[in-house]
């Protein structure tokens, strides 16, 4: 007993580094309406910054602290808002987050860029103590607390408190709660929303910057995807509290913090329960309340009071894009790939055939981000997980039974939409938020429980995955494989688009603009999302397998991380969720972009290299560019595809081919604009329509 | 013979008690209205009615059967068709296709591999459907038309024809005169009598226009703050005191 008392004790630190993280988020979801994603990116923002001015530059730490918490971060903060999140104010939730997504793939790519890529290791601590300097507390016990986890208990306690007393007793909290309920009517009564809300993310990105800051020590070395991680644990007090209750979900925190540290001095440390179970923990208490906590289904979607005034929302398809030019689209599509299958085949290196291949596999993936999310309306982010089930299902099985490599990949592709189906029984009543966050961790869970066991992953070493041959022809050839490959993706397609034209595609449609209304005429709320989840699960699962056959080999760390999966869907949902060409122009840009970049950006140093006697200002320039750019380039370019997405929801490909329908019409018919069809159903005529008999 | 028959609903939000032990009974091809003030638990009551909400206390049976548990779509195949208050149209589609989904949703025509073998395309079966219902609304000429398109009343329209498609034996209607213009309203009016009357669908109505009930109604129940103050025949209840304290006031001689 008194063991565990001393194992709960010991588990405070972390509690609270769970409730800073979390309570950051609830104040900015209650400020802004946003569920902010990027949090993550922009506490490593600022852990950054602090890091450079501290280590690299000697700063003394208040200057450093104030530099990095108190400037870099809100200044973050006013950015986004004045740039993007102001615009986003109306937006479905969806929307919102799959801009922060962007973000959180874009915003450490730009932090790399600017303070240079070099690896950060032992990051300093915000505390005037050396962190190996430890604190016996309480006195006399054996639980030991050092300088740094002590600021953070410190900072936690007061954050949560200074927030309390913001959210009850100041104006300006309940300005900010008025502002995201409804910005014009907290305008109707006085309030100056623009400026409550840059406030308001100033505030939240300040918190980012500190949680940074604080938590940044806790690794060996600074990097976005263990603080992202630590964000995804930190969701399940978040969760608890509702997404609203900042008490809550300090409690939340604490509670996790203590459970996990029970946990690893309860449990026999060489079970499963202490390799997997512990550090998945937060990842399964954060699913599990997604699933129990009542009152998820609608609630933390708010609703303005005043949408009822407005005109219905854009839908994700535009109806202004005509016939001719879906069936010339297509047509050019399918020639446009047969030439390009061509030309790689016979002009391309091996080098650009190589990824030109892997793009092909990857966009198999990416057409289950189209069924998921283009279709069923779902932002489920966990794509790679379904694709690294198919994988390992396909090695695994050519291993066990011998089978036929095809086989195989078609079974691991049944093996994964069965997981699918399992997983969105219960996952797919949550409202749209909620969804994204339960894929989210289950993303995490399987990374964190089943893909170390040797039974899934093959342990340590990853599994072999053989090429596929028929007949007598060896795929190995990577000109066959592309062919095997581009014609999996022409069948796949095909069923994509059979699915979003048929019975399938209109019940989503229907319950994802008006789930009341399908309903109330008969379309089951579970029964068309559910098998939209499965069918997507097993393009995912049977593409993984194509992927990991042409790899050689089913590698998680290589291919299927969590974060990729992000960046997948982010690219997807951006270039145009519900269009197949989106989702293959999505793979190859995957692969060929970062290609591309490099040997775009060693063009300076080469010219540079030729050129020994050059200067001047052209020089210097080129001198600062270097080929390691090329990947934080793509990636800015990625995520910043999806930060476009708020402008364009129906994805920048559908909006360039509406304007460009639209632009062909004019000319056709240089009589005027094509009709808009509300002039001629005005009222006038509409009431003549309705009018007595 | 009672089609619909709820007994003792109780809804409530938290704190507020939106419905108090409400009864509501409508006979087969009966007409019926619901009145009361804003806020009076209207909407909510339907939406009990139709699984949208979860009663608190209280039974619903339609046609004997409990519909405890009985998820909404599961309901619209029993038959009970709605609309709302607040218009829901299916977005990026064209009014075709709000019916072509009701259609297809009662013909369990949902199967994957019916996407797959056959396509979803229209059938010849189906346009005359949705043609005709559209006819008989008058708004066959807008049958292609974007939704997003409409106006206010051809939306009203619309979502009646699409609850109408799915041949409900009632129709639950919440406001539909509401932001329509008088000639809107009469041949609103006029659409609800002749699908009460010749089709012989059981019409519940939530509708502020006193003069429409009494035109149409047989039978009026009168909620005020989330109690059953009054029911019955509608000439009885227009002229009930307590009736014209709470609600009607001045509006009814
Ligand atoms: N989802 C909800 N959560 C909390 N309160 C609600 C909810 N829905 C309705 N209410 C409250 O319940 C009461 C009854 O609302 P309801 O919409 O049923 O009234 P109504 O009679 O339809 O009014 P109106 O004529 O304005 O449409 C109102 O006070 C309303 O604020
Ligand atoms: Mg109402």
């Amino acid at each position: 007993m008194v063991d565990l008392v001393e194992y709960a004790i010991r588990g405070i630190p972390t509690g609270c580094v769970y409730a800073l993280l979390a309570v950051g988020l609830v104040l900015t979801y209650k400020t802004s309406g946003v569920f902010n994603l990027a949090y993550g990116a922009q506490a490593f923002a600022s852990a950054s910054v602090f890091y450079v001015v501290r280590k690299d530059h000697e700063w003394p730490l208040w200057a450093a602290a104030i530099l990095a918490i108190v400037i870099v971060g809100p200044a973050i903060g006013l950015v986004l808002e004045r740039f993007l999140f102001r615009y986003l104010r109306g937006s479905p939730p969806m929307a919102k987050l799959v801009t922060s997504l962007g973000l959180l793939i874009a915003i450490p790519e730009v932090v790399r860029l600017l303070l240079g890529s070099g690896s950060r290791k032992n990051p300093p601590p915000l505390w005037w103590v050396r962190r190996t300097d430890e604190w016996l507390w309480p006195q006399g016990s054996s639980v030991v607390l050092d300088a740094g986890q002590i600021a953070t208990i410190v900072s936690t306690i007061v954050v949560v408190i200074a927030l309390v007393f913001l959210f009850a007793r100041t104006q300006i909290g309940l300005k900010m709660r008025a502002v995201v309920e409804s910005a014009r009517m907290a305008e109707l009564y006085g309030v100056n929303s623009e400026r409550t809300s840059m406030t308001a993310w100033a505030l939240s990105s300040l918190l980012a910057g500190l949680a940074g800051v604080l938590v940044a020590p806790l690794f060996a070395s600074l990097n976005p995807l263990d603080l992202f991680t630590l964000l995804v644990a930190a969701l399940a007090a978040t969760v608890f509290g509702g997404l609203t209750s900042i008490p809550l979900t300090f409690a939340g925190g604490i509670a996790l913090g203590v459970l996990q540290a029970v946990m690893a001095g309860a449990l026999p440390t060489d079970s499963v329960f202490a390799t997997g179970l512990r550090p998945g923990l937060p990842f399964i208490v954060l699913f599990a309340l997604l699933m129990f906590r009542p009152g998820l289904r609608t609630s933390g979607e708010l609703q303005d009071p005043l949408a009822g005034v407005d005109p219905p929302p854009p839908s994700p398809v535009t109806q202004d894009q005509p016939k001719w030019l879906t069936r010339g689209s297509r047509a050019l599509m399918i020639l446009l790939l047969l030439v390009a299958c061509w030309i790689s085949i016979s002009v391309l290196d091996a080098f650009w055939l190589g990824l030109v291949v892997s793009g092909v596999c990857l966009s198999v993936i990416l057409l289950s981000i189209t069924v998921a999310t283009g279709l069923g309306g779902m932002l489920s982010l966990c794509p790679a997980a379904f694709a690294a089930i198919g994988a390992f299902a396909t090695a695994q099985l050519v291993e066990a039974t011998g089978m036929t490599v095809i086989g195989a990949m078609i079974i691991a592709g049944l093996v994964s939409a069965t997981a699918g189906a399992a997983l969105a029984l219960p996952v797919v009543r949550l409202g749209a938020v909620y969804l994204a966050l339960a894929t989210l961790a289950f993303a995490l869970m399987f990374e964190s429980i089943l893909v170390p066991l040797s039974w899934v992953s093959g342990g340590s070493v990853p599994l072999s995955v053989p090429r596929p041959l028929i007949g007598s022809i060896d795929m190995a050839d990577d000109r066959w494989f592309l062919l095997f490959a581009a014609t999996c993706l022409g069948l796949i397609a095909w069923v994509v688009v059979r699915l979003r034209e048929g019975t399938m595609g209109r019940f989503l449609q229907a319950l994802y603009t008006s789930r009341d209304a399908a309903e109330s005429i008969g379309v089951s709320a579970t029964r068309p999302r559910v098998m939209a989840f499965a069918v997507s699960a097993g393009i995912a699962g049977f593409g993984g397998g194509l992927l990991a056959s042409y790899a050689g080999q089913a590698n998680y760390q290589a291919s299927f991380v969590y974060l990729v999966g992000l960046v997948w869907v982010a690219l997807v949902v951006s270039t145009g969720a519900r269009s197949v060409l989106a989702a293959i122009i999505s793979g190859m840009v995957f692969f060929l972009l970062p290609a591309g970049l490099e040997r775009l950006f060693s063009w300076p140093e080469n010219w540079l290299e030729a050129h020994p006697d050059a200067s001047g200002p052209v020089a210097s320039l080129l001198e600062v560019i270097t080929p390691s750019w090329a990947v934080p380039v793509a990636f800015i370019l990625f995520g910043a595809g999806a930060i476009m997405y708020a402008r364009h929801p129906e994805g920048s490909l559908q909006s360039q081919m509406s304007a460009l329908g639209r632009a062909v019409n004019r000319r056709i018919d240089p009589g005027g604009e094509p009709p808009d069809p509300a002039d001629d159903l005005d009222r006038e005529s509409s009431a003549d329509l309705v009018g007595p008999s | 013979m009672t089609l619909l028959n709820a007994v003792h609903i109780t809804k409530r939000f938290d704190g507020l008690t939106a419905l108090k032990a409400v009864d509501l009974q409508v006979k087969a091809g009966e007409f019926a209205a619901v009145i009361g003030p804003n806020g009076a638990g209207k909407s909510t009551l339907f939406n009990c009615l139709t699984g949208q909400l979860t009663p608190d206390e209280g039974t619903i049976h339609y046609n004997d059967e409990d519909l405890r548990g009985v998820p909404p779509a599961q309901r619209s195949l029993l038959g009970i068709g709605r609309t709302f208050q607040r218009i829901q149209l299916f977005g990026g589609m064209t009014v075709r296709d709000q019916l072509l989904v009701a259609i297809r949703a009662h013909k369990h025509h949902g199967a994957l591999w019916n996407d797959l073998l056959r396509g979803g395309h229209l059938t010849s079966a189906e346009k005359e459907t949705t043609d005709s219902t559209l006819d008989r609304l008058g708004i066959g000429s807008i049958a292609d038309s974007p939704v997003e398109s409409l106006t206010l009343g051809m939306a009203r329209l619309v979502e009646l024809a699409r609850a109408l498609v799915t041949q409900p034996q009632l129709l639950l209607l919440d406001e539909p005169s509401s932001g329509l213009d008088r000639r809107e309203t009469a041949h609103m009016a006029q659409v609800l009598q002749l699908v009460c009357r010749e089709e012989s669908v059981a019409v519940a109505l939530i509708e502020h226009d006193v003069a429409m009930v009494g035109d149409l109604a047989e039978t009026v129940w009168v909620l005020d703050y989330g109690q059953l103050i009054a029911h019955g025949p509608t000439q009885e209840v227009f002229a009930d005191e307590k009736v014209r304290a709470a609600y009607l006031g001045l509006q009814v001689r």
